[in-house]
Formats: C-alpha cells, structure tokens, sequence
C-alpha cells in the first residue's frame, strides 16, 4: 500500500535537480500570486498573519483582508502593547466580510474600547463571535447593534 | 529501475487517464485521482463532449505548467492522504498533521506544489500546501522567515522600526530561531 507508489523511485532523483535549479534561480514566495499569498496568510493566527506586514513592501497589507480575527491578551503587563494592537488591526483592516472574531480580555476601565471593537465586527458581518470578558470596573453592555442581530 | 507506468494494482480496473507533464513525461493515473484536478476535470469533459477520446485511457492531457517532479508528489499525496483536510478536532491530530505536512518541508517545493496545485485547480492540495507553507511562519521571527524564504527586506530600517513598535504585540513571543 504505501512504497507501492508508481514512479516514487525515480522521481526522487529527479526532485533533487529540480530543487537545486530552484536554489539556484532563488524562486521563492515572491513567486506566488498575490491571491495564494493572501490566502496562507489567511491560515495563521492574527498576530502571525500580522507580523508578515514587516516582511517586505509587497507583504505590508496583504494580511488587511484576513477573515478570522483573535485577540486573546489577558497579561495585564502588556495591556498597552495588546489594546493598541486590536485598535490598529481593526482600523487598518479592509471592509470586507469577518467570519470569525475571538477576543478575549479584561476589561477594566476600558469599556469603550471593548464595545467598539465587538461594534466593529458586528458591522463586518461577523458570523462567529467569541468573546471572554473578564475584570469588570463599570457595567457593561454589549452593544446595540449585536443585540439586533441576535433573535 | 522501476517502471514508471506498472500498475500497482492490477486488480483495480478503473479508466486511467494520461497526464503529459511540461518535461514530457506521461503519467497513467486513475480517474478518481485525475478527477481531484479541476482543471484535467474539465479538460477530460470537455474532450468526452467533442467525442474525440471518449475512451479513458487514450486521452492525453497536456500539463504545460506542471513538471514531472512536481506532479509526481501531487499524485503521491493523492493516494495517501484521501481525507487530509478533514478539519482536525484535537490536539493530537493537529500535531499529527502537522508532522504530515512538514513532509513537504523546503520552501523551493512547497512553492513548486502550490504553484501546481493552484494551477490544476486541486482545491484539497492547495489547502494542505498553504497551510504546510504556513507553519513555517506561524511563531517564526521575520528574520527566519525572510531566510527560509529568500525574501528580501525592503523597508527603511526607521519604517520597519516603527512597525514593530506599532505592532508590538504581534513581535511577542516568537520562536527562538
């Protein structure tokens, strides 16, 4: 069942040749089109599909269409470094469509924030939401516009 | 040597179809396999409504974008992995999985098959190569990635400071390299 494959042998001398031409003419990701590059960035966690901005120029807003957003920052020591990241991410991200939105964090003093970043993806559509929220300081509601949407 | 068009199997009696490759191998697959292609799908159908080669086997399709290498370990996935993409629904079968993919390992290769399995329009292939191609960027830093895949930095260092000063978050917690 398994070694029976037809042309295994042979092939994987040929495969050997092949890859050192590709070394040779350092093809690479750059070679993909634009559509498969958004789609693995698409695969990854928000935070890794983010950090490929830095790559290179062409990279830089590939991740702006990415349909599953988490934002999972409970470690109080880098609360500032987590709330700016969720706020740029949803600014810079296109108008598309949002399949999934995860966030989960304490939300303190910051009641505003959390509500307009769940307003945010409820706007985009959101089909799955995720939330935890821990460490209320106020009252909170969820927004509006979530509540309208869910009869 | 082995003989690149034995059948395996002799018991199997399905139609084969006949890919060329852009080297001008020929490569006798099972129509079940063939089928997982779009594009040979579609090519096979169209061919089948002009009535030229209704007969499975005398068909040969033509891959101009596709080297024999390449197609080889696209037909070789095929067969092990029919049910690859199930979504995986625990730990352990992620990391299974994860093992399978890395399989696929260098960035030269897995660029090839995706390129392939984008142009067969081999929707499961293209999944499991982007996704294998991906984890070797999920917790990478961007130096290792950029090495692993030769891409070249082109930003002022003072724009991709600002960058990960903005985004710090997402630079926390990466993969020693």
């Amino acid at each position: 069942m398994d070694e029976s494959g037809l042309t295994q042998q042979p092939k994987k001398l040929k495969l050997n040749e092949e890859r050192d031409a590709v070394d040779r003419n350092i093809k690479c990701l750059q070679n993909l089109p634009e559509e498969i590059l958004r789609y693995i960035i698409s695969l990854l966690p928000t935070k890794d599909a983010i950090r490929t901005s830095v790559l290179c120029k062409r990279w830089e807003y590939l991740w702006t269409s990415i349909p599953n957003l988490d934002f999972k920052g409970l470690e109080l020591a880098k609360r500032k470094q987590f709330m700016n990241f969720v706020e740029r991410v949803l600014l810079l991200r296109d108008s598309s469509d949002i399949k999934t939105f995860t966030l989960s964090c304490d939300v303190l003093r910051d009641a505003s924030h959390v509500s307009a970043w769940i307003s945010a993806a409820v706007r985009r559509n959101v089909q799955q939401l995720y939330i935890g929220l821990y460490d209320f300081r106020k009252p909170f509601s969820l927004p509006h516009s979530l509540n309208k949407r869910c009869y | 040597m082995s003989n690149t068009s034995e059948n395996p199997n002799p018991s199997s009696s399905s139609a084969k179809i006949t890919l060329k490759t852009s080297d001008n191998e020929l490569f006798e697959v099972e129509e079940a396999v063939a089928m997982k292609f779009c594009t040979v799908k579609q090519y096979f159908e169209d061919e089948k409504d002009n009535d030229v080669a209704a007969r499975g086997s005398s068909t040969v399709i033509p891959l101009p974008n596709v080297h024999s290498a390449v197609l080889a370990r696209l037909i070789s996935y095929c067969k092990k992995l029919p049910q690859s993409n199930a979504v995986a629904d625990n730990h352990e079968e992620e990391e299974t999985k994860k093992k399978e993919r890395k399989q696929y390992g260098t960035p030269g290769d897995l660029v090839d098959l995706i390129s392939a399995a984008n142009y067969l329009d081999f929707k499961e292939g293209l999944e499991f190569f982007n996704q294998a191609l991906a984890d070797h960027i999920q917790n990478k830093s961007v130096e290792y990635v950029r090495k692993f895949f030769g891409i070249k930095g082109d930003f002022e260092p003072h724009e991709e400071e600002k960058y990960r000063e903005e985004y710090a978050w997402a630079f926390e917690g990466v993969d020693e390299d």
